[in-house]
C-alpha cells in the first residue's frame, strides 16, 4: 500500500481517463487464508491487451488479462475467482474485481439555439463533458454556456469532419435549418456513436431522412437516429424540450426503457 | 456500466491528496444482488478529516460504508464489507432498499501513525 498508492492511481488517469480510452482495472479484493498481502494488488489492462501493474504472480497475470479483454469487449465489470497459483492449497482461490473504466461520455450539441442552452446545463448535470457547435458566434460563445466544456463557434462541416467522435459520443443535432441538419449527418452516419439524435416535425425528420436514401446512404442506419428527438414528455419551452431529449440520451446510455417505473414489472398490492 | 465522468473525478481528486501527503480511501461497489441505490463500479472518497465525494447510495448502507472506511484508514489495510439492505437489517434505520451490496475499500496515502 502506502508508497505504492499513488502509482496506480497516476497511470489509470494517464493512460485511461486523460486519453479518453475503455480498460479494465483489476484488482484483487480478497484471497482465502494465506494470501492476505496480495489483497489490493492492481493489473490494468487496456483494449488491445497492454497491461500495467501484476497481480503477484505471473501465471494470475496472464490469466487475468485474457479475462480482462474479454470484459473491456463486453463492457461489464464484474468479480472473478482464480485458483491460486501452483504450490498453495488446491482449494484455495483469488478472487479479482473487474472493473471495466470508460470514457466520461461526451454530449456533442450542433447547434446553439434555444434548447442548447438547458440542454448544456443538464448535460453537465449527468456527467456528461459538453460541447457545442454552431456556425453563429452570436450563439456559440461562452456567455451563453459558461459551464460547457468547449464552445466551438465555426463551420458545421469544416468541423465535424475532423473531429473525434466514438462510441462514448452521444450526438444530438438541434440546428436551425434541416440542410444543417443533413450536413452534420452525413459526416457523423457512419461514426460508431451510440446516440444520434435529430430535431424536427415529422415532416422535417422525413425530408431529411430521404434527402440521405437518395444520395445513397445505408437505410438501416438512418432508421437508428432518434427522430423526432427526445422523450414524449410532451415538452414545450426549449426547457422542456431539452429535458425531453437529456432523458432520451441517458436511457440510451444507461440501458433504460424510458417507460414509466410504475407501468414495469408487477403491480404493487396495497 | 460504471461512468469515468465519476469515476475519473474521483480518481483525480484522489491523487491529488495523496500527492499532497493526505491519506485517503476508496470504497467501491463491486457486486450487487437485488436493488441497490447505485451500481457496479460506484465509488466513494473518504478523507482524513471523514468528509466525503461520491456516494454508494446516500441513506441506504452509506452511513456503515463510511465507518468502515474511516476504520480501514486507520489500520492500513484493505477490506471488503458486505452490506445488507434487506428490509430485516433496515428496519431499525427506516430504509427500505432490499439489496445487497459487497464493498472493496481501500486506504491510499502515506501509512497511518501507528
Amino acid at each position: 500500500m502506502a508508497g505504492d498508492s499513488a502509482l496506480w492511481l497516476t497511470e489509470v488517469i494517464r493512460r485511461v481517463v486523460d486519453q479518453r480510452r475503455i480498460a479494465d482495472l483489476a484488482t484483487i479484493i480478497g484471497t482465502s487464508a494465506g494470501a492476505e498481502e496480495l489483497a489490493g494488488r492492481k493489473l490494468l489492462v487496456e483494449g488491445d491487451g497492454t497491461s500495467w501493474g501484476s497481480l503477484g504472480a505471473e501465471n494470475l497475470d496472464a490469466r487475468v488479462r485474457d479475462d480482462a479483454i474479454a470484459q473491456i469487449r463486453e463492457r461489464r465489470s464484474r468479480v472473478v475467482s482464480y485458483p491460486l497459483p501452483r504450490g498453495l492449497e488446491d482449494d484455495a482461490t483469488i478472487d479479482v474485481f473487474h472493473e471495466v473504466i470508460e470514457p466520461q461520455p461526451q454530449l456533442l450539441v450542433i447547434g446553439a439555439g434555444h434548447i442548447a442552452v438547458p440542454l448544456a446545463r443538464f448535460g453537465k448535470l449527468v456527467g456528461f463533458e459538453v460541447v457545442v457547435l454552431d456556425d453563429r458566434e452570436k450563439y456559440a460563445n461562452r456567455d451563453r454556456f459558461p459551464d460547457a466544456d468547449q464552445v466551438l463557434a465555426a463551420d458545421f462541416g469544416g468541423t465535424l469532419r475532423d473531429y473525434p467522435i466514438n462510441e462514448s459520443s452521444y450526438v444530438v443535432i438541434i440546428t436551425r435549418a434541416h440542410t444543417y441538419d443533413e450536413e452534420a449527418l452525413r459526416l457523423i452516419l457512419h461514426k460508431p456513436c451510440p446516440y444520434i439524435g435529430m430535431i424536427g416535425s415529422r415532416r422535417r425528420v422525413q425530408t431529411v431522412m430521404r434527402t440521405l436514401v437518395a444520395e445513397g446512404y445505408q437505410r438501416e442506419r438512418i432508421a437508428v437516429i432518434h427522430a423526432p428527438i427526445g422523450l414524449d414528455i410532451g415538452a414545450e419551452t426549449p426547457e422542456e424540450i431539452a429535458l425531453a431529449i437529456i432523458a432520451e440520451v441517458v436511457a440510451v446510455r444507461r440501458g433504460g426503457t424510458a417507460q414509466p417505473l410504475s407501468s414495469i414489472g408487477r403491480p404493487i398490492a396495497f | 456500466m460504471p461512468a469515468s465522468g465519476d469515476t475519473g473525478e474521483i480518481l483525480q481528486e484522489a491523487r491529488r491528496r495523496v500527492a499532497a501527503g493526505e491519506q485517503v480511501a476508496i470504497a467501491t461497489i463491486v457486486q450487487t444482488r437485488g436493488s441497490t441505490p447505485r451500481e457496479i463500479g460506484a465509488k466513494m472518497l473518504v478523507f482524513e478529516d471523514g468528509l466525503f465525494m461520491g456516494t454508494v447510495g446516500g441513506g441506504c448502507g452509506e452511513a456503515d460504508v463510511l465507518q468502515a472506511t474511516l476504520e480501514a484508514m486507520e489500520r492500513g489495510t484493505p477490506g471488503l464489507m458486505h452490506v445488507d439492505l434487506t428490509a430485516d437489517e433496515a428496519e431499525e434505520s427506516g430504509d427500505v432498499c432490499g439489496g445487497i451490496m459487497d464493498v472493496f475499500i481501500e486506504p491510499l496515502g502515506p501509512a497511518p501513525a501507528r
